[in-house]
């Protein structure tokens, strides 16, 4: 990985998959983040994060190792709340409404914003109770027809309905790795969430398993809002409308992908992305 | 020289041990031999009816005594199920709470009490059940019109549940911390409740160690002694109520040895017959239960 | 659909369930400790009555000069009875006489003798003595004088009324039990003591101690030091760590066939205790003296290979001194578990009766477990509080074994 980046390739944005810039000020953000500082037992990790989320579309998160990325990730969805000592300020809304409010239930945010992590991570059971494990916890189906076809429409729409149709009851931990991981999504998706949360979900694949990944998020942006944090340039720049870039602890810049690539405003971007720092 | 007598020395000392084993075995097997030329193995098997006493009148018809063990395991078996009754869930939620719940202070607390529970000798506990425990059930079953015998499997099982608490809620507590935190995390990602998390996620996965660490408290239970010697019942009876009383393997394996006889009578073969059926019990279940724990302390490692 | 707020409740329920199952087993912890010491502690206390012995010479039959034989072959049984006699004035029948003398101790009159015997000067004096009370009078004594009590006491009526007669005039005190440490087991509950129990145990752990750490520690040192990784070491690992959960009653079949049986020494000897005690406790001092020597860095043993040490003198030197706080924790917890043990001890006879302490390993020994059991099992009441008091002693040797442990662990840590 590391030999990869220092051989800069000049970067392209895939103009096809480039939705037209819908810029509308009108249109407001799935989610807004202003003044988010977050520290872990008082040392400061993200400092002043302002980022608008746009719907329905991919927005990747990159910057160098222990920038903040994943920090940030987490405090969309009130993961950090599971983390001793950490503390959040500042601002944080999906659809205008305050994430950290006093009324709201982390379990439904939850439901709304699901996550896939860094490493595939599917429970010791069946593929098939791996995936209808979030509809039974909400109470969205528990048994019978209902549960099937949430199951068999989220295998479908994570593209692993073909591969494991035939094996629903074998153990998740006998897919491989790629495998695995769409089944994380499969099973994030299928409590019908509104955004996800994806924190580097092929740093422990293959180029094949990733490339269908990527195939997935790209299907996947057009019912959902994504976030992803990626240590790949080239993927930041296959996958993602827009691209936000951290640097220690900050967020220096976010644009349009294609923008942030070929022509970023500021010094910090332009090295890291051409690969002098990072 | 001196080097190699030194060597020499450190490998017999290491041969010790097996020298134990196969002392334990080569005694238990030889005596339990010589018990079985009078006593069909399938007899002591199989037969239901144990009165060792008779043997001592060598010179009455029926002399060899009645020596049918199934009394005696299912004695066995039922003290420790009421044994395992209270142990298993006791300690499994302590080992819930220390491990998900608790904080380190409160851990550093429990834990050192928890280990004294396993650190006070069983003649204690036998102390325990016979003088506090055995009268205090048998007055409340009188008092609420139920007939509780004084040497009741309950009585015995319930404090040796208590004695067994510390070991399981040890190992699930290991097995436990053991899983991953990953999966923990996919679970509450997904909005599930940290109890939800626990109970669907988490129990399930370390659900098989968790069994291997009862195989070995059943192993402890099946081979526990002073309790039951000391709380339970001296002579066989077959029932599968734990309100009355029962005796257990150990229990007349103490009963026959204890008493003034020669060496080689019936009674004293029987009790190597038992010690045999003992050790085999014991052994299937320690190694059947440390294969198990040791597979899922180490299986995410 | 389950709703949300539900949810939030079974998650208190779940936590306070697994709270509640902490609170339950530390419960039954205190409900031990506090029900034990309860009963354990009058086992320290005993109940002494005073009274006036007639030492004259006439009385007890000795001239102005007179030796100690002399001293010795005084009855001081009827000098304790007449000075019994002598606190009540009615006068008494033979049997009403007997329940009179039921009120003193049954080793009243070796007391008497002991304090005369060490101060000859008392003879041809009026003295006040302090002599044990009988453990009727003890068990009357001790508790609290209810309604209750007066119903469960076996004293007859009318050694109530001496009782409180003497009560009232002073000569009844409760004072420290002495003889429960000094003495050793007896059928009269008054004058039991644990002394004999404890030399038993001392010498059984001795030999024990002994035993498991000479082959326990260089088992572990030839384990981790010299063993080549092959079948062989991996059968013998395999080995120990079952025989670390094998029941502990099968050590004592096995003493009790090839100890007693097949090499035929006595039955009932601290030896064999020790012996098969020892067994039992290798497996645990093993184990942990491995722990301790895996421990070691493995740089130190590179040092002193590297300044030219052979294998053995690098262990030695070197490995082992450091490994040894580790390897004597270990030890001392062994010992603690061989102290509590009692099953084995069965099996080669140490149940009987014994009522000196062994001078040596050979003799029928008791140990303090045993003792225990022994007085558990006896019909008089007087005996259940004794057998508390037994436990409270075996468990603070156990907690000052323990307490050692973490010190040395603690002291060596850093
Ligand atoms: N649980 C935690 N406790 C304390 N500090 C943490 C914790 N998690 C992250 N940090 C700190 O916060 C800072 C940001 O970490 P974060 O994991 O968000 O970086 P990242 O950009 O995701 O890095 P990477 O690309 O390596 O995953 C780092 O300095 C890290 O040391
Ligand atoms: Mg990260």
């Amino acid at each position: 990985m590391m030999l990869e980046r220092t051989h800069v390739q000049p970067l392209t944005v895939n103009s096809s998959r480039d939705e037209p810039s819908t810029d509308d000020a009108s249109v407001a953000p799935k989610i807004r983040a202003s003044g988010v500082n977050v520290s872990y037992s008082g040392r400061l990790a993200i400092n002043n994060v302002n980022l608008d989320i746009k719907a329905k579309s991919v927005t990747a998160l990159i910057g160098p190792s222990g920038c903040g990325k994943t920090t940030f990730l987490r405090c969309i969805n009130r993961m950090n709340d599971l983390i001793e000592g950490c503390e959040v300020t500042g601002n944080i809304t999906l659809d205008n409404e305050d994430v950290y409010g006093s009324d709201v239930d982390v379990v439904v945010l939850r439901r709304r914003i699901g996550m896939v992590f860094q490493k595939h991570n599917p429970f010791p059971k069946s593929i098939y109770e791996n995936v209808a494990y979030g509809p039974r916890i909400h109470g969205q189906a528990t048994k019978g027809d209902d549960l099937n076809q949430i199951v068999e429409r989220s295998l479908v729409r994570a593209g692993l309905w073909d591969e494991v149709k035939d094996r629903l009851d074998a153990p998740a931990t006998g897919l491989s790795g790629g495998q695995q991981q769409r089944l994380c999504i499969a099973r994030a998706i299928a409590v019908e969430p509104d955004v996800i949360l994806m924190d580097e979900p092929c740093s422990a694949l293959d180029p094949i398993a990733t490339a269908r990944i990527e195939e997935l998020i790209d299907d996947l942006k057009t019912k959902y809002t994504i976030v992803i944090v990626t240590h790949s340039m080239q993927q930041a720049a296959r996958v993602s409308q827009r691209t936000a870039f951290f640097h220690l602890g900050e967020l220096v810049e976010e644009n349009e992908a294609k923008i942030i690539f070929t022509n970023p405003s500021d010094e910090r971007t332009r090295a890291y992305v051409t690969g002098s720092i990072g | 020289m001196v080097e190699r007598l030194i060597r020499a020395i450190l490998f017999s000392c290491s041969a010790v041990a097996i020298f134990i084993t196969i002392g334990i075995i080569a005694s238990l097997i030889f005596e339990a031999l010589r018990f079985f030329q009078s006593v069909s193995v399938f007899e002591f098997l199989f037969g239901t009816e144990w009165s060792p006493q008779t043997a001592l009148r060598a010179d009455q018809v029926g002399a060899s005594g009645r020596f049918g063990a199934v009394p005696l395991f299912v004695g066995t078996a039922l003290i420790s199920t009421v044994a395992l009754c209270v142990s298993a869930p006791l300690g499994i939620f302590s080992a819930i709470y220390l491990s998900e719940y608790a904080s380190d202070t409160l851990r550093s607390y429990v834990k050192p009490l928890l280990e004294i529970l396993a650190g006070i000798p069983t003649v204690v506990y036998g102390f325990f059940a016979a003088i506090v425990i055995a009268p205090a059930l048998s007055n409340l079953g009188a008092s609420i019109g139920l007939e509780v015998a004084y040497e009741s499997a309950l009585a015995a099982g319930l404090v040796m549940g208590v004695m067994i608490i510390p070991l399981i809620s040890s190992i699930s507590d290991d097995i436990i911390t053991a899983v991953p935190d990953s999966l923990r995390e996919g679970s509450r990602g997904l909005g599930a409740t940290k109890s939800e998390t626990i109970r669907r996620v988490v129990l399930p996965a370390a659900l098989p160690g968790i069994a291997g660490g009862i195989l070995l408290a059943i192993s402890r239970a099946v081979g526990e002694t002073m309790i039951v010697v000391m709380a339970a019942g001296l002579s066989a009876n077959l029932t599968f109520n734990p309100l009355e009383a029962v005796t257990t393997v150990t229990v007349q394996i103490v009963v026959l040895l204890t008493g003034d006889q020669e060496f080689d009578s019936s009674k004293t073969l029987a009790a190597f017959a038992l010690g045999l059926a003992l050790f085999c019990i014991t052994m299937v279940l320690n190694v059947i239960g440390s294969q198990i724990v040791k597979k899922y302390r180490e299986q995410y490692d | 659909m389950p709703g949300v707020v539900d949810r939030h409740r079974g998650e208190e329920r779940f936590r306070r369930l697994g709270l509640a199952a902490i609170a339950i087993s530390m419960s039954f912890l205190a409900f031990f400790l506090v029900s034990i010491i309860g009963t354990g502690y009058g086992a320290f206390i005993q109940t002494a009555i005073k009274i006036d012995v007639d030492l004259t010479y006439q009385e007890v039959g000795l001239e102005e000069t007179f030796t100690p034989e002399d001293l010795a072959g005084v009855s001081y049984r009827s000098a304790v009875r007449s000075a019994m006699r002598t606190l009540i004035p009615e006068d008494l029948g033979r049997r009403e006489s007997r329940a009179l003398y039921g009120l003193i101790g049954a080793g009243a009159e070796f007391e008497l003798r002991d304090i005369v015997l060490a101060q000859p000067e008392l003879v041809g004096t009026i003295t006040s003595f302090w002599l044990t009370a009988s453990d009727d009078v003890d068990l009357y004594n001790k508790s609290g004088l209810t309604e209750a009590s007066a119903q469960q006491t076996r004293l007859t009526d009318k050694q109530i009324e001496w009782y409180s007669a003497l009560k009232t005039d002073d000569r009844i005190v409760k004072r420290f039990n002495w003889t429960f440490l000094t003495g050793s087991d007896s059928r009269d509950p008054e004058v039991a003591g644990v002394w004999g129990a404890m030399v038993g145990s001392f010498f059984a752990l001795g030999v024990c101690l002994l035993l498991s750490c000479f082959v326990g520690v260089l088992t572990a040192v030839y384990l981790e030091e010299f063993a080549a990784r092959n079948r062989w070491t991996q059968f013998l690992e395999i080995n120990i760590n079952n025989l670390a959960a094998v029941p502990s009653i099968t050590f004592g079949l096995l003493g009790l066939a090839i100890f007693l049986g097949f090499f035929g020494l006595p039955r009932s000897a601290s030896l064999v205790g020790g012996m098969v005690l020892a067994l039992m406790t290798l497996p645990t001092v093993i184990i942990s003296s491995r722990v301790a020597l895996q421990a070691v860095a493995p740089s130190i043993r590179e040092a002193a290979f590297g300044i030219g040490a052979s294998r053995v003198q690098t262990v030695f030197h070197h490995v082992v001194p450091l490994a040894l706080p580790g390897i004597l924790t270990g030890i001392i917890i062994g010992m603690a578990r061989a102290l509590g043990e009692t099953a084995p001890l069965l099996m080669i006879g140490m149940v009987a009766f014994i009522a000196d302490p062994p001078t040596n390993l050979t003799q029928p020994a008791s140990a303090l477990p045993v003792q225990v059991y022994l007085w558990a099992d006896s019909p008089e009441r007087a005996f259940a509080e004794k057998t508390a008091g037994a436990i409270l002693v075996l468990l603070v040797f156990l907690l000052m074994m323990n307490l050692f442990a973490v010190i040395l662990r603690r002291k060596f840590e850093k």
